[in-house]
């Protein structure tokens, strides 16, 4: 299936996205588990097991994977915002906490900006800076190699490099901006 | 911003990180400003912030788990440290002993439900480098937990129950808090949220918790003006009202802590005088509403609590009634003043202060000054209808009217949770005769809290429990729809400014929302 999906069959893509979604979803699941409860099972993107949990490797070209790769990270950042979106509302919907004015407001449950205001100034920056939010998103949210970013955006390691540094920096400084956003002029 | 800028912005970064020191400042010289003052503001956040190179999967352990926290069982790990045992739960997470592993030491763990942003993890780093014997050290901080030091003793909170403590003791237990104080606010750190509940007291004395993350929390979700974090009871009347907080908001909440712990008594606004005349000039002036008349700094307070003269400590300083504001008594009229909106959320506007004048009307004790009444006096006072019932504009109201006192209240986000807030001043004098606050912990709750508000005011206006208790139908049971209440709002408000016609079809809408609201029925019943 991979293999036609590299010749160009859109089909074929849709069909691989349909399992690759389920498979990723079930595996993040149990990656955060474990990794809430202290352990720890590897370094390794999660996007890499999938991906050879659904594909035969060995008959298929690097530029395939590489695009499978940007897939899966793009499916790994939908997984991520929707668990976000439903713990947050899960939260609110939850039953009301007992309102005590000593209770102390420190600590108190705000949104979830590491996810949902990632994916935000993500979306932001990438109607100004596709080429960058993209390399944002397959080592972010997809956990890719450099080298894997270099084949799947088909650029060079020096703009791989340059590119995440630059989105590092304006993500942090858009994050960091709770009010306004001068540069969204 | 267009595509070229963008370009712009990229190719000057790219050239000002990699050159040398010399050919970043040229390049920077020869932009122009606005595209300097970008590009600088991008160098300056390369120094390194580790969150976005660890994979987004690795920030989000809990996301797709939400039974992690309570799973949070004896010899689990977060990280290198190992939990022990749980110590409380509050609001907003747990709190475990737990060990840590590296170094063999005994800890607390408060965890939250969510992630804390990039920013509060570097602020939080800031916080750490706190050291000091009356501070509880921040060690750690976690994608959503922090380590502190294990402190163990009681709060004054916990201590309070038992009544006040030994002025002695007080005194001392102060002076330890103002030399905490002091040493953040050399470093510019202030704790926006000191209470009884946030100092600890230990064999080694007193500890003060949670050192500047009121202001931390607030900042992640601290978008929209009027947002207020904090305890509301003990806030200083700047950080209540939104405004830019120093170390002069800490001094205020201190005089409440003090006072609490020479008298017993909670935070009220009918405080009692202290007998000890050197410490009511301790507290009072702690407590002025204006930064610039309290002690200004923590140092000078240390001064001050120094020089109590032995004497007067030996006193029983057990406090006496002072300046108690005369009660209403029964057919008072009430004038009810604006409700404000500063959440920005237009649900509440207009609601608020029909839903309090559908709570006080219940009141045999409170007779309110009927909205009919309030467009008759500004029509006396040559202003249109829709007047805003500024606190100017309803003393004005209230004083022709005979009335005794105008009621004027708000409403204000504080994260994902609002704090209402409710005054009764006497509209001849000027004294206040009441004030209450109440949090919600969302928007759905935000009439009962309201209904909570109006009982105490009213408590707080003479009127007995009794009666209270007897007339008094939550909002919540008029109805429990914010959109049927502000149906019903501006069906009113149609009524007095246009007439009767006007008011019939918001009340049809009120009635389609919520069919089982009464009060728009009749109201309709009573137009056909």
């Amino acid at each position: 299936m991979l293999k036609a999906w590299g010749s160009g069959d859109e089909a074929a893509l849709g069909r691989l996205a349909e399992q690759v979604y389920p498979e990723l979803r079930r595996m993040a699941r149990r990656y955060m588990k474990n990794e809430a409860e202290g352990n720890t099972l590897q370094a390794t993107a999660l996007v890499h097991e999938v991906y050879l949990r659904l594909v035969d490797v060995t008959n298929v070209q690097w530029q395939a994977r590489a695009q499978f790769f940007a897939i899966a990270a793009q499916m790994m950042r939908r997984i991520l915002v929707d668990a976000a979106r439903t713990h947050g509302s899960r939260r609110r919907g939850g039953i009301p906490a007992k309102v005590n004015l000593d209770e102390s407001a420190v600590l108190s449950p705000a949104a979830d900006r590491s996810i949902l205001a990632v994916d935000e100034a993500l979306t932001a920056f990438s109607r100004v800076a596709l080429r960058q939010a993209k390399v944002v998103e397959l080592r972010y949210f997809g956990g890719l190699t450099e080298e894997e970013i270099v084949a799947s955006l088909k650029i060079s390691p020096r703009t791989a490099r340059r590119d995440w540094h630059l989105a590092k920096a304006w993500l942090l400084r858009e994050l960091s901006q709770v009010t306004g956003k001068p540069s969204e002029a | 911003m267009t595509p070229e800028r963008f370009r712009q912005i990229e190719a000057l970064y790219h050239a000002a990180r990699e050159g040398t020191a010399e050919e970043r400042a040229a390049l920077l010289a020869q932009a122009d400003p606005e595209l300097r003052r970008e590009v600088e503001s991008l160098l300056i956040e390369t120094a390194g912030d580790g969150f976005l190179d660890r994979p987004a999967i690795r920030n989000a352990p809990h996301l797709l788990e939400d039974s992690t926290l309570t799973g949070l069982a004896m010899g689990a790990c977060l990280g290198r440290y190992r939990i022990e045992s749980k110590l409380g739960e509050g609001g907003m997470g747990e709190v475990f002993r737990a060990i840590d592993t590296r170094l063999g030491r005994a800890v607390a763990i408060k965890t939250t439900r969510e992630q804390f942003s990039a920013r509060f993890e570097r602020e939080a780093r800031a916080i750490s480098s706190l050291n000091h014997p009356n501070i509880c050290i921040l060690h750690d901080v976690g994608p959503n937990y922090l380590v502190m030091e294990l402190v163990e003793g009681e709060t004054i909170a916990a201590r309070l129950k038992k009544g006040p403590l030994p002025v002695e003791e007080a005194i001392r237990y102060a002076r330890q808090i103002a030399a905490a104080l002091e040493a953040a606010h050399e470093t510019g750190i202030v704790h926006r949220d000191l209470k009884p509940g946030n100092v600890m007291l230990t064999k080694s004395g007193a500890k003060v918790l949670d050192f500047g993350l009121a202001r931390l929390e607030g900042d992640q979700t601290l978008t929209a003006e009027g947002m207020v974090m904090g305890t509301p009871a003990y806030m200083a009347p700047e950080q209540r009202e939104g405004r830019p907080t120093d170390p002069r908001t800490d001094i205020y909440a201190f005089g409440w802590v003090l006072y609490e712990m020479l008298t017993g008594d909670q935070v009220t606004l009918q405080r009692k005088r202290i007998r000890a005349r050197k410490l009511e000039t301790i507290v009072s002036r702690c407590l002025e509403e204006d930064p610039a008349r309290r002690w200004q700094s923590a140092a000078e307070l240390q001064r001050e609590l120094a020089a109590v003269p032995r004497l007067s400590r030996g006193l029983n300083v057990a406090a006496v009634s002072a300046h108690r504001a005369p009660k209403l008594t029964p057919k008072n009229k009430i004038v009810l003043g604006e409700f404000e909106n500063k959440t920005g959320d237009p649900v509440f506007d207009g609601i608020l202060r029909q839903g309090l004048s559908v709570q006080l009307e219940q009141s045999p004790f409170l007779t309110l000054v009927s909205d009919q009444q309030v467009q008759q006096v500004l029509r006396y006072m040559n202003r249109p209808p829709e007047t805003r019932l500024t606190p100017e504009v309803a003393q004005e109201i209230c004083e022709r009217t005979g009335g005794t006192a105008v009621l004027e209240g708000s409403i204000a986000s504080l994260g994902s949770q609002y704090v209402l807030w409710l005054r009764a001043r006497n509209c001849l004098t000027g004294d206040i005769l009441g004030q209450e606050q109440a949090k919600a912990e969302r928007k759905e709750e935000v009439l009962d809290a309201l209904t909570r508000i109006a009982v105490q005011i009213r408590a707080r206006l003479g009127e007995s429990l009794a009666t209270i208790r007897e007339h008094s139908i939550p909002l919540e049971q008029a109805t429990p729809s914010l959109e049927g209440l502000k149906a019903y709002s501006a069906a009113r408000s149609a009524l007095f400014a246009r007439g009767f016609a006007a008011a019939i079809p918001h009340l049809q809408r009120a009635i389609a929302i919520d069919p089982q609201f009464a009060m728009a029925q009749a109201d309709l019943g009573f137009f056909y």
